[in-house]
């Protein structure tokens, strides 16, 4: 009797934790220009509970039954040398990536949270590219200081969900993950 | 040809126009009469203004600078870094500290062959070389007037009250979060980087400036610091054992001279980049690049290959010449070794990189008594050596400039080595990851075999420039592997193509060195200059421009009026800073 109680519990508590670790898969972050920006995101989700998976070179058949995709964008020439992919090819990889999302019905959330010294040639590009495929946006402060986001989501209903640092995008992606049904 | 000379001065300030009693002016770039304090952080330049302003000398502001910078660049230097410093005195005295690190006594080939690969140990606590920093400031201070407690104060101050953030704070902090999440989290802002606009402070800091502002520097070396490094050090498996710490010392030695088209230049010598800047201005100094143009590919071309031909010789001879039989540095930087590596410019096509190690070396040894660069040729050919190993050069760093209203001059190097060392902090600072600059095998006679006690080598070249015995430029610049060719591009620009400091500073830099197997250059030179040098046979890697990855010059201009220009590091955002009136005491005194 006792033991069963204890097993009773001891069930109540894991499924506790694998409802929230249910919660984890729901989402997967990919960089897009393969900075290291992805991670920090991730200990971002983490602390709002959220396990999100990562997987730095994520390609269309590796979506598995999450509900989100995030991409969180800077480009990084190292990152792309030691991913053994040049700009084009990251680009064509994000695309297809997004495009599979949507198919699946998944939400993508952009992100660039770097502020202006992630800014950039390389990391322009990516952000162009980015834009269109975003349902969401959040922006760390000073990425958009020379209005480069403002001019790409003008004519668009994407909004940007300003941050004032990587640390504080914890509320604005809650707010959007709230939105979602994640949260 | 595209011109440089047109750039405007920007936020120029003529200080002498302003009466403010009792104040410093910090700006990027600035004028003044009263000294002349030029760093990486505008914070840590006013460090060294407002000493200059107590009545400091140079050598005073330049400590006061070295403790600040390991405050607001935490990243670049540090208490836990090495370096090099050159003095010149306006009696005439020239000093240069060698406060390079040392290899600690447990980092030999059997250790390290039991812990894995050099690159494997680069981030944990074993990838440290002891430190010199606290040993430089200790010999620089024979030099000083003020005592440490003062000179360390904006130091101590700006640790315990802390300071916004820069973009470049952020910037690099972000791009080494990794690392620091996994050695240094509680340096991170719960986890995060910090942001720029942020107030970062560090009392651990602030209490170990304290520590060494009351007991000396010898309490990094033997007291309680010494024992908090080594109960780290093997609590995580490091290699650096207290009495690694007091076996250090700091070397004072004279600098070695060079000169081009009637400069004189004083720079470190080995096992640091000085001896490579004067190599390769020799070289130079065969061409009339005035004729030519910042952008032309010919002058481009001409720099390139006579930088590869330096490094390549420094790569295969030059090191520490405390722990090496011999470095033939006099042969190195001798006139006639440079009339004979001259000959090796093609000037109508670019050398292969494959034939580099084994066709392009040569062998600066003939050279050591004066010999005559005829009299070397025809006795011998031309001894090739192979030697191909490359060394990861991370654009970190920090090199402060002063210059003070009597005429004595410093410039400073410190660095360690990877942005935020090894990742690891003590006591508020981090440690550096100077081991990485050795050998990962022992190769027989590299003068950078890893060795107990020897000093790594590495491409820093804090330098003075004078002409008739006058002042001319202070400078020295990060940036790792680009150090040595962004030196050289200033110096040709403000010599040979009559740019202002300023200009010369700002232009479009490139690479030139053999680690690199093509031009990296910032993306600002005009197409049909790049078009040449591909059609020469040069690969071309564009960088946008300004990118940090060429350095971070902080500089100064002495001109003939006693008006000196201030340079801040144009590309990490630094800043000048000078005293606003000359100050109460008589600055530039120091003790015989």
């Amino acid at each position: 009797m006792k033991n069963r109680l204890i097993q009773n519990i001891l069930s109540g508590l894991m499924l506790m934790v694998f409802s929230t670790a249910g919660m984890a898969a729901d989402v997967v972050l990919t960089p897009f220009g393969q900075s290291p920006d992805a991670m920090m995101v991730r200990v971002v989700l983490k602390k709002l509970g959220v396990e999100g998976r990562l997987e730095k070179i994520l390609q269309a058949d590796g979506l598995q039954d999450e509900k989100v995709l995030v991409t969180v964008v800077a480009g990084s020439s190292k990152g792309l040398g030691e991913a053994g992919i040049d700009k084009d090819a990251e680009i064509a990889r994000m695309k297809s990536v997004a495009e599979a999302a949507k198919a699946k019905g998944m939400n993508v959330l952009v992100m660039h949270i770097g502020g202006k010294g992630r800014r950039g040639t390389l990391t322009d590009l990516f952000i162009e590219a980015a834009i269109p495929m975003a349902d969401k946006l959040i922006v760390v402060e000073g990425g958009d200081y020379d209005g480069l986001f403002t001019k790409l989501v003008e004519g668009t209903n994407l909004e940007i969900l300003p941050a004032k640092s990587v640390r504080e995008t914890s509320a604005p992606l809650q707010q959007v993950l709230t939105e979602w049904g994640i949260l | 040809m595209k011109r440089y000379n047109s750039w405007l001065l920007i936020a120029v300030i003529w200080l002498a126009a302003l009466p403010v009693a009792m104040a410093v002016t910090v700006a990027p770039i600035l004028q003044s009469k009263q000294g002349m304090v030029t760093a990486a952080h505008p914070l840590a330049a006013q460090a060294g203004a407002e000493i200059l302003e107590k009545g400091g000398n140079a050598v005073d502001a330049a400590i006061a600078v070295s403790l600040a910078l390991g405050v607001v660049e935490p990243y670049a230097s540090g208490l836990g870094g090495e370096g090099y410093m050159v003095a010149v005195m306006a009696d005439g005295r020239e000093i240069a500290i060698d406060f390079r690190s040392t290899a600690p006594a447990l980092a030999t080939y059997e250790n390290l062959a039991k812990a894995g690969k050099l690159s494997e140990v680069r981030y944990t606590p074993k990838g440290y070389c002891v430190a010199g920093v606290p040993a430089g400031i200790g010999k620089a201070l024979e030099l000083a007037s003020l005592p440490l407690d003062v000179l360390a104060a904006p130091a101590i101050r700006l640790a315990e009250e802390g300071f916004e953030v820069s973009e470049t704070f952020s910037k690099v902090n972000m791009d080494r979060w990794e690392i620091l999440l996994e050695n240094a989290p509680r340096f991170l802002n719960d986890d995060m980087p910090w942001a720029a606009g942020e107030t970062f402070k560090n009392p651990s800091l602030a209490k170990t400036l304290r520590t060494i502002a009351e007991q000396g520097v010898d309490a990094f070396y033997g007291g309680e610091l010494a024992d908090s490094l080594d109960q780290f050090m093997q609590k995580n498996d490091g290699w650096t054992r207290k009495s690694d710490l007091q076996a250090y010392r700091a070397i004072t030695k004279p600098p070695i001279k060079g000169s081009y088209r009637g400069y004189e230049i004083s720079v470190p010598g080995s096992p640091v980049g000085g001896p490579r800047i004067l190599a390769t201005l020799n070289i130079l100094e065969h061409f009339n690049l005035a004729m030519m143009s910042w952008d032309d590919p010919l002058a481009i071309h001409i720099m390139q290959e006579a930088m590869i031909l330096t490094s390549l010789d420094q790569r295969r001879w030059l090191g520490d010449p405390e722990t090496n039989d011999h470095i033939p540095e006099k042969g190195y930087i001798s006139k006639d070794y440079a009339r004979q590596r001259m000959m090796r410019i093609d000037l109508s096509k670019a050398s292969d990189p494959a034939s580099w190690y084994t066709d392009r070396v040569g062998d600066p040894g003939a050279y050591e008594n004066g010999e005559k660069y005829v009299d070397v040729m025809l006795e011998a050919r031309q001894k090739a050596v192979i030697e191909g190993q490359t060394q990861d050069t991370p654009p970190s760093t920090t090199h402060f400039s002063v210059v003070d209203k009597a005429g004595n001059a410093v410039a400073w190097t410190q660095t360690i080595s990877s942005f935020f060392g090894t990742g690891n902090m003590v006591d508020g600072y981090f440690l550096n990851n100077e081991l990485g600059n050795f050998k990962s095998e022992p190769v027989e006679g590299s003068p950078i075999n890893l060795e107990p006690g020897r000093r790594p080598r590495t491409t820093i070249a804090p330098l003075v420039v004078s002409k008739d015995g006058k002042l001319r430029w202070v400078l020295g610049s990060p940036g790792a592997g680009r150090i040595g060719s962004t030196i050289i591009e200033i110096l040709v620009n403000v010599i040979d193509f009559d740019m202002s400091l300023e200009n010369a500073i700002r232009a479009p830099k490139f690479s030139g060195y053999d680690a690199y197997k093509e031009i990296q250059l910032e993306d600002d030179f005009p197409p049909k200059t790049i078009e040449f040098l591909l059609e020469l046979g040069h690969k071309v890697k564009r960088y946008e421009h300004p990118d940090l990855y060429f350095g971070g010059p902080n500089a100064i201009e002495i001109n003939d009026d006693g008006v000196l220009t201030g340079v801040g590091s144009i590309r990490r955002l630094g800043g000048a800073a000078a005293p606003d009136q000359s100050p109460d005491q008589s600055p530039g005194q120091s003790p015989e």
